[in-house]
C-alpha cells in the first residue's frame, strides 16, 4: 500500500512538473501580447480617413468606451466641415454602441435610429454603390473582426506552429497547423515564421488562396511596442451593375441591377504603435498610433500611400460601461444642445443668402450665439468641441454680414487649430473653399 | 464647387457619388446595341474589330464596373473601409483590456 502511494506520488509530482514547466518554456519559445483586466477604458481619437477614389480627405474626432464585452463611439465633430464630408451621413452626432446582443446605431442631431440583434447573418454579397455604405452595417465588420480575433484557447495551436514543433502538418497536405474551429471564424491555418523574446512573426491563412494575413509584433523587455500587419487582397462578392440600352433586343430600356462580381479591396499595410500606461493599478500596454497603407499602388519602397491614420490620446478608466439606451446622450447632456439645434434651423435657411434677407430676429440670435460660442471657447480644452464652436461662430458671423471679422479672427484661428494637429491638408482645403464661399456668398439661384 | 446646401447638411452622397451615377446613366443610353451580322465590317482602328465581340449585359456591366477606376462598387468598399475603421481603435483596445484575448489587428 505505501509503496504504491509512493509511486503514485513520484507519478504526480512529474506530472506537476512537467505541467508547470511546459507554461513558462512555451511563454520563452512563444511571445505573445494577451490583454489585460483593467474594466472599462474610455479614449480620445482623431481618425484621417483618405478616400484615393473619391479624391477626399476627411477627418472625425471621436471619443470611444471599451468594455471586454461591449464597445461603443461618438462622433463629435468631423471635418472638411464647410463642405461635404465623405460619409454615409453627416458624422457629427453619430453613436455606436455594439454590445453582445445588440449593434445600435443612432444619429442623435437627426433624431435617426438603426438597431440590430447580434448575433446577425454573414454580410453577403455587397451590392452598395455610388459612395454608399449604410453605417449599421458595421455590425458584419464587428462579428467577423471578433470571430477572427486570436485568444490564449489558440496558443497550444500557435506553439506547434514554432519551426521544428509541428507533429500534425507532416502527415497533411496543407501548410502550417490549423487554429481551433470557432464559430465564424473561417477554417484557419497558421504558421510562425520567426520568434525570438524580441519579436514574434506568424501568418493566417484560410481556404480562400488569396486571404493571407501576415502579423509581426516587436517587444522591449517584454512590452509590446508595435504590431506590423500585412493584409493581403481578400476577395470580396460585389454586386454589379447590369445595364441594357434601349434597343429593339432589350425594349426595356436602361436598368440597374444586381450582378455577381468580384473585388479586391485588400494589399493593406498596418502599424500600430502601442505605449504603456498606467490603468488603475495596471500597467498596459495600449495603442497610441495606427496607420493603414496600400501597398499596391506605388510598392512600400516608394512610399505607400496613407489610407488611414487613428492617433489615440487620453487613456482613462470608467466606473462602468455605458449603456445601450444612453447611445448619444454625449451630445443630448451638452448643455449648449438646444441652441444648436436651433442654430442648425437658422444655418439651413440663411446658408448663402444675401444678409439683407436674414430677419432681424434671426440675425439678433445669431449675434448673440457667435458671441456666446467665443466666450467658451476660451474654456474649453475638447479639441473638437472647440472646433465646433468656432465653426458655429465663423457661419454665425457669415450669415449676419461680419464677412471680414469671420476670415481675419475665427477662421485664422480655426485653421491654426488644424495644422497644430497635422491636418494641414485639411487646412489648406478649408481655405479654398472659405475664399469661394466667401466670394458666392448671397449669389441663390 | 459651392454647395448650395449648408454645410453639416451634406454629408452623404458626395459629388464622386454623383458623378458616377450621372456616367452610369449617360453610359446606359450610349452602350453598343448587341452585335449583328454585317456585311461591311466597320473599320476601325484597333487590331480587333468590335463588332466581332459578343456583347452582353454581363460583359458590358464588367466593363463599367471593373474598368473603371472609379467603378461604383470600388468607390463604395473604399467607403465600407473607412467607416469600419472606425471599430478598429476600439477592438483593438478591446483585444488589450481583455483576458484570454491576444491582441491582433482585426479585419477591414
Amino acid at each position: 500500500m505505501a509503496q504504491k502511494a509512493f509511486v503514485c506520488g513520484v507519478i504526480a509530482t512529474l506530472a506537476i512538473g512537467l505541467t508547470s514547466a511546459a507554461g513558462p518554456l512555451a511563454a520563452r519559445m512563444l511571445q505573445l501580447p494577451t490583454g489585460k483586466p483593467v474594466g472599462v477604458v474610455a479614449f480620445d481619437c482623431i481618425i484621417q480617413a483618405n478616400a484615393p477614389i473619391a479624391a477626399e480627405k476627411s477627418a472625425f474626432f471621436l471619443t470611444y468606451a471599451v468594455s471586454p464585452e461591449a464597445i461603443a463611439y461618438d462622433i463629435l465633430w468631423a471635418e472638411p466641415c464647410w463642405e461635404t464630408v465623405n460619409f454615409p451621413c453627416p458624422p457629427a452626432g453619430l453613436s455606436v454602441h455594439a454590445g453582445v446582443d445588440t449593434f445600435s446605431a443612432r444619429h442623435t442631431l437627426n433624431n435617426v435610429d438603426w438597431t440590430h440583434s447580434l448575433p446577425t447573418v454573414a454580410r453577403g454579397v455587397f451590392t452598395h454603390t455610388c459612395n454608399n455604405y449604410p453605417v449599421d452595417e458595421s455590425r458584419f465588420a464587428l462579428q467577423e473582426s471578433l470571430a477572427r480575433r486570436l485568444k490564449t484557447e489558440d496558443i497550444p495551436a500557435l506553439e506547434r506552429a514554432l519551426p521544428g514543433m509541428s507533429l500534425a502538418s507532416a502527415s497533411r497536405s496543407t501548410i502550417g497547423e490549423p487554429l481551433p474551429d470557432r464559430p465564424g471564424r473561417p477554417a484557419t491555418n497558421v504558421i510562425i515564421s520567426a520568434h525570438s523574446p524580441d519579436t514574434t512573426q506568424l501568418t493566417l491563412s484560410t481556404e480562400q488562396p488569396s486571404d493571407v494575413r501576415e502579423f509581426g509584433y516587436s517587444f522591449v523587455e517584454g512590452k509590446l511596442t508595435t504590431l506590423l500587419g500585412v493584409l493581403n487582397e481578400t476577395t470580396v462578392p460585389v454586386g454589379g451593375f447590369e445595364i441594357r440600352a434601349a434597343s429593339p433586343e432589350f425594349p426595356q430600356g436602361a436598368i440597374i441591377t444586381q450582378l455577381p462580381a468580384r473585388r479586391h479591396p485588400g494589399g493593406r499595410v498596418v502599424l500600430v504603435t502601442f505605449s504603456p500606461e498606467q490603468l488603475g493599478e495596471v500597467d498596459v500596454d495600449l495603442p497610441n498610433e495606427i496607420t493603414v497603407k496600400e501597398q499596391y499602388r506605388h510598392g512600400l519602397a516608394q512610399g505607400a500611400d496613407l489610407l488611414r491614420r487613428a492617433t489615440i490620446s487620453n487613456y482613462r478608466t470608467l466606473p462602468s460601461m455605458p449603456s445601450p439606451e444612453a447611445i448619444g446622450s454625449v451630445f443630448t447632456t451638452d448643455p449648449l444642445f438646444g441652441r444648436e439645434q436651433e442654430f442648425r434651423k437658422l444655418l439651413a435657411s440663411h446658408w448663402m443668402h444675401p444678409t439683407d434677407t436674414v430677419p432681424e430676429a434671426d440675425a439678433a440670435w445669431l449675434e448673440t450665439f457667435a458671441a456666446d460660442c467665443e466666450r467658451l471657447i476660451a474654456t474649453e480644452s475638447r479639441l473638437p468641441i472647440r472646433l465646433k464652436l468656432r465653426f458655429m461662430s465663423i457661419a454665425s458671423d457669415l450669415i449676419t454680414g461680419h464677412h471680414d471679422r469671420a476670415e481675419t479672427i475665427g477662421f485664422q484661428a480655426y485653421l491654426a487649430e488644424l495644422r497644430g494637429i497635422g491636418l494641414a491638408d485639411i487646412a489648406d482645403r478649408a481655405a479654398v473653399q472659405f475664399a469661394s464661399i466667401r466670394e458666392d456668398w448671397g449669389n441663390i439661384d | 464647387m459651392i454647395s448650395r446646401f449648408p454645410p453639416w447638411f451634406a454629408g452623404a452622397l458626395t459629388v464622386a457619388g454623383l458623378f458616377i451615377i450621372v456616367n452610369l446613366i449617360v453610359a446606359a443610353f450610349t452602350l453598343p446595341a448587341p452585335p449583328r451580322v454585317e456585311p461591311h465590317p466597320r473599320s476601325t482602328n484597333s487590331a480587333i474589330d468590335p463588332s466581332s465581340i459578343p456583347v452582353t449585359p454581363q460583359g458590358l456591366a464588367g466593363e463599367i464596373d471593373s474598368g473603371s477606376p472609379t467603378g461604383p462598387s470600388l468607390i463604395s468598399l473604399e467607403m465600407r473601409e473607412n467607416v469600419d475603421f472606425l471599430l478598429t481603435p476600439a477592438l483593438i483596445v478591446q483585444g488589450c483590456i481583455t483576458e484570454g484575448s491576444i491582441v491582433t489587428y482585426p479585419e477591414e
